[in-house]
């Protein structure tokens, strides 16, 4: 049964105990900030920092404001660009749902940083010897029956844990029930064939300009991890051919030059007579 | 049946001041590709979680496999197009591509967060990563070229029944060579299909593995008539210009050829092409200034025939290549918005000093390596 | 808490956390729950799934306000008049929930003939002692000196009438001008939440710092209160008048008498003046009906809890060792501010800081600075070196000449010690350790037991001692390590024969048989054994569906859920709202099924027999004398009057459109040359300031300043400004800016943002415009961070706020206060 998390960014109240959790659960370190024009604060995801609030101030139709809570982290895709460029397979969709990175394997090619649609892994950039970082889901908490840290923290429930198609179809009961609070698409159930993490927003993120922040309309519903394999599932034809062809021309090409020796020859002995 | 090859050898390698710029140049190469070393990436590059890939990726990586290309053109060219007349220029190609190639798998290593683990991919697969399929090609294509720098070695040492031997291996390794470098060669291209909304449409396509194979033989071909240009006025030999001027038509060919991929795929594509912005300034410098101009050039036999403007064809041909490259990594790349990036000082003098290496490694190679028929040599002996 | 007792009787959050889930509408006004409160929002969020409306009202648009249906920003320090219109409008359009005003408010009391009110001020008052005579806001009374009631709310001196005629000055329009609330918006607000005045629907009021502190703020919260009666929105699941809790055993700390003016359980402390004798106590201090005739009771025994055998009847019981209240500090008591006041003048030597950092919360900090200095000691237990513990070295002290003798005690924090804390819902909720104290670190209990025995050994070794006796003779036995159950069982208190736990307070005499150490929390250890510790119960039943949890932890009063709980049945008995009722009375049976502890007359406890709603219906609010709730207040209860009226913050940019009465007439102004207050409309501080907090960040920041993953979420000073105050002053955001009050400076970095706005309002015709800001009161100059790079600055807001407090609790205006805003 695939794990996910329905992250209702209407319930939201940005208080930020999910960005505490996951430090706390990881141990990752807070880091020396500035003051934040926005109060989104780290700026951005990074080593140190699988998850934050994006705070957005946007104005309504009629002119008045409103203000947005925004949870970022990995989308933990269902089919996963990042897994499927990995030369050496240190990143992994478990069944249950996490997309885990093993330490030991990765070799800091960083290719699954060029390839993630929504740019979440991140890179121990301190580090002599780097690694990949980025939101596991908890995957070691869920392992044993607890939900995520995160979760566990928010208040107001607006990060809700569960089996996807559980809350898939919780998401489009609220989307049903409340037509004037949401906007009506969950983000996540199909983009790019899918992801663990499922979002409801009150407008779309086009409207909430945060598609250069990792939340991207244009991506499709094609799984990213698919381009590579259709190439890969090419490349032993492509070597038989080329090799075949090569063979061939070559024995072709000899031949044709081996005869056309033979005939000058013949034409030479030709004048002897 | 091992024949005995008369093999001409540039003399001694005196101190000259080309040589003693890029030996310095090596030299700090090499104390600051150890800084990066024991500093990490982010002490010593200007690359961020925005911009994963830089210059070593664009150049030592994508840039010099496709300049080295040379190697397999020549072979596919000469043992199975059966074009013998070009063997001359076989040998220069098949040791510059093996740089070529040291040069990428010495970038590389300096390139990962995780060096000492390059060897992952050897035991450790994801057989749908395009990445781990470049980098077995990359190896064994190394190896193939590796063996065949062994041969000259023995011929050297004049070790023929070995060279024999090997020789009858031969056809293997060509075909082998042919068949890695193509799907490399390409594959480096495929490692963008998975990127597309991170990258400008102008460069953005899901035909950019066979345009990178293409263009690879455009860029090994210019090499091999610059290389060649080079070496005869670096060793003052008369250039093989007869060989070089019918070889150069090949170029002009493949830079049509080229060409017409390109302006087709983007028509197809619908991609936004009149407009004036530095991702299309770069745009049409590669593709007007470095395809179609050198194809042009290579139309008039006059041009064909002088030293200069073969050194311009090539020359311009060769940089599209390297210009496509960076356009497709880097011009063409998003980021963030908040983010960008230039390259370090270390990371230019790496990237300058990996190039330095490989020409002194060449000209040593030469020198000490059956590269050159005597026929053409200025006499000498 | 000083509105709310003299208005039901009892000083505290009448609901529960929970129990706001039950509501049909959320009316937040003076809080902000999202950010300081955000367990609450669980509950909020639920009551809009099911179709709640929420509506803020604030001056900022907060986290909450994000969320609502409905955001009113309003000027800071005006909600008297946007809740009076409020009222208006519901009485003007009838919505007033009609049975319930006439049978369980004193809408129909008459009121004394002499009572008057006149531009601005009651009866009574006198300008030199700026004080009132309270003698003529009284009820008026019967031959057998029993009040005088019109059921048909009709009589023009019945409370109602003169509610109605008070508040009608208060029209939509004048609303406008005073609070600046749009009239459209102002109505839509009060349709939406007089909807709840529907019987069967509830309506809940959330709030806090918001609405008390201001020199008018025990008057603010009135004015909630009156809203809520006449909404018949008390005593019902998803309603009542619930003010939030600050820290988070407070409610547990003023249960305990963490307060100048009383004794544990709600009891004045006994004045020189007023009560020489026990005697004289009990008489006055005892009224005459209502639940508190017990008083005696309780009071006898919290003296036995206190000195044990040492308390006869012969002696009175130890009264005399009970410390008095005097005066206080220019007869203002003990309050914060006195306090502070008259430790500059050098009154006060030594002080135990315990858990508090008043070198960052005080107002006007460069004066409590200078009184910190006039001590000889200063004792300091808490977690870190807060910046009181280190005032003496703060940016710009002349460290050599500050006397002070610092001492320093590391306190364990709330995981590293066992023990109940009481939240706002009343909840007293058993923790236990979950780690050694860390270092030499000990539990607060631990050093408050050392101190006691300590005294009591150099009072006894003392020949010269002066009075030791109330010292020596304490009933002080919890060993040497303290066990926090001891403590906690003479809490509950117990029979002094036999010291048998007493079931509850019923359970307690006045003739010192028993001894207890806070009537209220009589009933949370009832036996002599752990598992008799009711506080420590985790069983999440729920019989009623209304999440009243019964047997989860125990609350206060007799594990009550909801307090004055007879109001959600109508006087027949039957519940308002069939779908949410507490209790069913059976009328054949004629017996009562109750899911929670009544709060009502409902079985006499000798014949276990029922007695009917009607007897209930009589009194459905036990601690009051006349045994209703309290629209109009009577007898000097609130200081300022019988019903709140707007007046102006001290400071303020407006001249009050009201009346003539600029300010709180009975306001205490100091004369310490340091309290000095900008005029009104003073040209030189012309933006209206408020302060406030962030989810981020625990007030005076010392917990979360030295928390590097709370640092790094709000790191630095910032003053939420308005574009347009921005583009005036030619601030940019990020910019740093020194904000000027008076008192002193401090600086800060722009948040340009829509969240704040100005305010646009005074009387028609002379209406103009008023920019506000906005500060955090967090940071400061001691610890992980300060709130700024500079080391050499202090970033603390209160360097700007007043020492001004409300008349009845001296809590200070730190919400509204002027301030100039420049470009460094
Ligand atoms: N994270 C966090 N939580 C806390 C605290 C903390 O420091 N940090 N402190 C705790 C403590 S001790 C307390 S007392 C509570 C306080 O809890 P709150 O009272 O919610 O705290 P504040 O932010 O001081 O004030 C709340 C709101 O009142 C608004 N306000 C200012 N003036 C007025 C006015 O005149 N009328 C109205 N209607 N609103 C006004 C402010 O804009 C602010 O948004 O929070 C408790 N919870
Ligand atoms: N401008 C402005 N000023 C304000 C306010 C405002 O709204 N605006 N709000 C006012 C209000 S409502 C309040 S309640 C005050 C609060 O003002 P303070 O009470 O002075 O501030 P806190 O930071 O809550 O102080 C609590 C201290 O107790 C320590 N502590 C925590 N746990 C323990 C423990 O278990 N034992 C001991 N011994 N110490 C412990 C903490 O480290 C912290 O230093 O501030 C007031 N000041
Ligand atoms: S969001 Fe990016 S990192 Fe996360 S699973 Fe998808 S592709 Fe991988
Ligand atoms: S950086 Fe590590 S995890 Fe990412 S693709 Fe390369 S090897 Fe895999
Ligand atoms: S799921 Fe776990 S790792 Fe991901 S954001 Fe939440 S707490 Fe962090
Ligand atoms: S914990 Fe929940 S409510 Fe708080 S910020 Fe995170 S997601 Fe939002
Ligand atoms: S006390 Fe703790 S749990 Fe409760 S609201 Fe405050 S932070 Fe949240
Ligand atoms: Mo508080």
């Amino acid at each position: 049964m695939s794990k996910a998390m329905l992250i209702d960014t209407t319930r939201c109240i940005g208080c930020r105990a999910c960005q505490v959790a996951c430090k706390s659960w990881h141990n990752l370190p807070g880091e020396r900030t500035e003051f934040s024009d926005t109060w989104t604060n780290p700026k951005f995801l990074d080593s140190n920092n699988y998850t934050r609030i994006i705070f957005k101030e946007i104005d309504k139709p009629g002119g008045q404001l409103s203000w947005h809570f925004i949870s970022r982290r990995c989308m933990h895709c269902n089919d996963p660009a990042c897994a499927s460029v990995c030369p050496v397979g240190a990143l992994q969709k478990l069944e249950n749902g996490p997309v885990v990175y093993d330490d030991a394997r990765c070799i800091g090619c960083r290719y699954c940083m060029m390839a993630c649609p929504f740019q979440v892994p991140k890179f121990e950039w301190g580090s002599a010897v780097p690694l990949v970082r980025k939101c596991d889901f908890c995957a070691d908490r869920i392992a044993i029956n607890l939900a995520p840290s995160c979760a566990t923290a928010c208040p107001s429930e607006a990060l809700l844990f569960g089996d996807r198609n559980a809350l898939l179809k919780e998401a489009h009961r609220r989307i049903g029930a409340h037509p004037a609070k949401y906007y009506p698409e969950v983000y996540g159930e199909k983009t790019v064939g899918g992801t663990s993490k499922l979002y409801l927003t009150a407008v779309s993120f086009d409207e909430l300009g945060l598609t250069h922040q990792g939340f991207r309309t244009d991506l499709g519903n094609i799984p990213y991890g698919i381009y590579g394999r259709e190439w890969m599932s090419k490349v032993p034809w492509i070597a038989l051919t080329v090799g075949g062809l090569a063979v061939g021309l070559h024995y072709f090409n000899q031949r044709r030059a081996e005869v056309q020796s033979q005939k000058s020859q013949e034409s030479q002995e030709g004048k002897e007579d | 049946m091992a024949e005995k090859v008369e093999k001409w050898y540039p003399g001694e390698g005196k101190l000259t001041p080309a040589r003693t710029i890029l030996y310095v140049i090596l030299m700090v190469g090499i104390i600051s590709a150890a800084a990066r070393l024991f500093l990490g990436l982010g002490a010593t590059t200007n690359l961020n979680d925005a911009y994963p890939w830089g210059l070593w990726i664009s150049f030592d990586v994508l840039s010099g496999v496709a300049l080295a290309a040379g190697g397999f053109t020549m072979a596919a060219a000469i043992y199975i197009f059966n074009l013998k007349k070009f063997e001359p220029l076989l040998r220069p190609a098949k040791l510059s591509a093996f740089l070529g190639y040291l040069v990428f798998v010495v970038g590389l290593f300096f390139d990962l967060g995780q060096p000492w683990r390059i060897w992952h991919p050897m035991v450790m697969w994801n057989p749908h990563s395009v990445l781990f399929e470049v980098s077995w090609c990359v190896m064994l294509y190394t190896t193939v070229l590796g063996i065949d720098i062994f041969i000259f070695a023995l011929e050297r040492w004049k070790k023929y029944e070995w060279v024999a031997f090997l020789r009858n291996l031969y056809l293997v390794l060509v075909v082998a060579g042919v068949m890695l470098s193509t799907l490399h060669q390409s594959s480096l291209g495929a490692l963008f299909l998975l990127m597309p909304e991170k990258m400008s449409d102008l460069w953005a396509s899901r035909a950019i593995g066979p345009l990178f194979f293409c263009s690879a033989v455009i860029g090994g071909m210019s090499v091999v008539i610059l290389e060649s240009l080079i070496s005869s006025w670096a060793y003052k030999r008369q250039a093989e210009l007869k060989l070089l001027s019918s070889f150069s038509k090949g170029l002009g060919i493949a830079l049509l050829v080229y060409f017409a991929m390109k302006v087709t795929d983007l028509y197809a594509r619908g991609a936004t092409v009149w407009v004036l912005d530095k991702a299309h300034f770069f745009f049409y410098l590669e593709l007007f200034g470095t395809v179609a101009l050198p194809a042009i050039l290579l139309s008039f036999s006059e041009v064909r025939h002088s030293i200069k403007g073969l050194y311009w064809a090539a020359g311009l041909s060769a940089f599209g290549v390297v210009l496509n490259r960076f356009n497709v990594s880097l011009t063409s790349y998003g980021g963030y918005r908040q983010f960008s990036y230039f390259p370090s000082f270390i990371e230019i003098i790496v990237t300058l000093s990996l190039i330095a290496g490989g020409i002194l490694i060449f000209d040593w190679g030469t020198r000490y390596l059956p590269i050159y028929k005597s026929e053409l040599s200025g006499g000498t002996h | 808490m000083a509105s709310l007792g003299p208005t039901f009787g009892r000083g505290a959050m009448t609901n529960h956390w929970n129990d706001i889930a039950n509501s049909d509408c959320v009316l937040i006004i003076g809080c902000n729950p999202a950010e300081n409160h955000p367990i609450s929002f669980r509950w909020i969020t639920k009551a809009m799934d099911k179709g709640a409306k929420l509506i803020v009202v604030d001056p900022r648009f907060t986290r909450s306000a994000a969320k609502a249906d409905l955001f009113v920003r309003l000027r800071p320090g005006t909600d008297i008049a946007l809740m009076g219109g409020f009222i208006n409008y519901i009485l003007e359009n009838n919505l007033h929930q009609k049975d319930y005003v006439a049978n369980y408010t004193n809408a129909a009391f008459l009121v004394s003939k002499d009572f008057e009110f006149h531009d601005g001020l009651f009866s009574g008052y006198d300008k030199g002692k700026r004080a009132y005579d309270a003698a003529t806001w009284s009820y008026e009374l019967d031959a057998e000196k029993k009040p005088v009631t019109d059921p048909t709310l009709s009589n023009p001196r019945c409370i109602f009438q003169l509610m109605k005629h008070f508040y009608a000055r208060y029209t939509p329009e004048m609303v406008e001008a005073v609070t600046g609330v749009p009239k459209k918006q102002f109505l839509a607000m009060a349709a939406t939440f007089a909807a709840t005045g529907e019987p069967g629907k509830a309506g809940t009021l959330l709030y806090a710092m918001g609405g008390t502190q201001h020199s008018t703020g025990v008057q603010i919260i009135r004015s909630y209160t009156i809203v809520q009666q006449l909404l018949g929105n008390m005593g019902l699941p998803g309603g009542g008048i619930n003010a939030l809790r600050g820290e988070n055993n407070v409610q547990g700390s003023t249960d305990m008498a963490l307060l100048f003016n009383i004794v544990p359980g709600y009891m004045a402390i006994p004045s020189e003046a007023a009560h020489p004798t026990l005697k004289d106590y009990l008489d006055k201090e005892t009224p005459k009906a209502s639940f508190w005739i017990n008083k005696p009771k309780f009071f006898v025994s919290l003296l036995k809890a206190f000195w044990g055998d040492a308390a006869t009847p012969a002696n009175s019981f130890a009264y005399d060792y009970l410390p008095k209240i005097g005066k206080g500090y220019q007869g203002a008591g003990y309050s914060w501010i006195p306090l502070f006041e008259s430790m500059g003048d050098g009154g006060i030597k030594g002080l135990l800081i315990w858990g508090m950092n008043p070198a960052v919360s005080s107002p006007n900090l460069n004066q409590a600075y200078g009184a910190l200095a006039k001590l000889d000691w200063l004792a300091a237990f808490d977690l870190w070196e807060t910046d009181t513990a280190q005032f003496w070295k703060r940016p710009g002290a002349k460290t050599k000449d500050i006397k002070t003798e610092v001492f320093l005690f590391p306190a364990a924090d709330s995981l590293e010690k066992e023990g109940s804390v009481s939240n706002s819902g009343r909840w007293l909720q058993w923790r236990y350790q979950a780690v050694k104290p860390h270092g030499d670190a000990q539990s607060d209990l631990w050093y408050a037991n050392r101190l006691g025995l300590e005294l009591k050994k150099l009072y006894k070794a003392d020949p010269k001692a002066v009075f030791p006796d109330p010292i020596v003779n304490l009933n002080w036995n919890y060993g040497d390590t303290p066990d926090v159950h001891l403590v906690a069982k003479e809490v509950n208190g117990y029979t002094v024969a036999d010291k048998k736990q007493v079931l509850n307070f019923l359970g307690l005499k006045d003739d010192g048989s028993t001894a207890c150490g806070c009537w209220i929390y009589s009933g949370s250890y009832p036996g002599p054994d752990k598992k008799n510790n009711l506080m420590a119960r985790r069983d999440k039943k729920d019989p009623s569906g209304l999440m009243l949890y019964p047997t989860w932890a125990w609350a206060w009063p007799v594990n009550r859920r909801i307090i004055y709980n007879r109001c959600s049945l109508d006087p027949q008995g039957q519940p308002w709202n069939k779908d949410k009722a507490m209790f069913h009375w059976d009328p054949v049976a004629k017996t009562w099924k109750n899911l929670d502890v009544p709060d009502f007359k409902w079985i006499d406890p000798a014949t276990k027999a029922h007695f009917g709603p009607e007897e209930s219906a009589k009194a459905p609010f036990l601690m009051l004398p006349e045994g209703k709730s309290r629209l109009f207040v009577p007898g000097g209860a609130c200081k300022e009057g019988p019903f709140p009226e707007h007046y102006e913050a001290l400071e303020c940019p407006y001249v009050n459109p009201m009346s003539a009465q600029q300010s709180n007439p009975v306001m205490k102004v100091w004369k310490s040359e340091l309290d000095r207050v900008a005029q009104i409309c003073d040209p030189k501080y012309p933006v209206i300031a408020t302060t406030f907090r962030v989810t981020e960040h625990w007030q005076a920041g010392a917990m979360t300043r030295n928390l590097t993953w709370q640092a790094e979420m709000v790191p630095e000073m910032f003053v939420e400004m308005s574009p347009s105050l921005a583009k005036a002053k030619g601030v940019n955001p990020g910019d740093w800016v020194r904000v000027k009050s008076v008192r002193g400076e401090v600086l800060a970095r722009a948040n340009v943002t829509r969240r704040v706005a100005p305010f646009c309002c005074g009387k028609a015709g002379f209406a103009n415009t008023v920019e506000m800001v906005a500060l955090p009161w967090h940071f400061g100059f001691a610890g992980l961070i300060t709130g700024g790079p500079d080391s050499r600055q202090n970033y603390a807001a209160n360097q700007l706020a007043p020492m001004v407090g409300d008349a009845n609790t001296m809590i200070p205006e730190y919400k509204v206060f002027l301030v100039d805003v420049q470009k460094v």
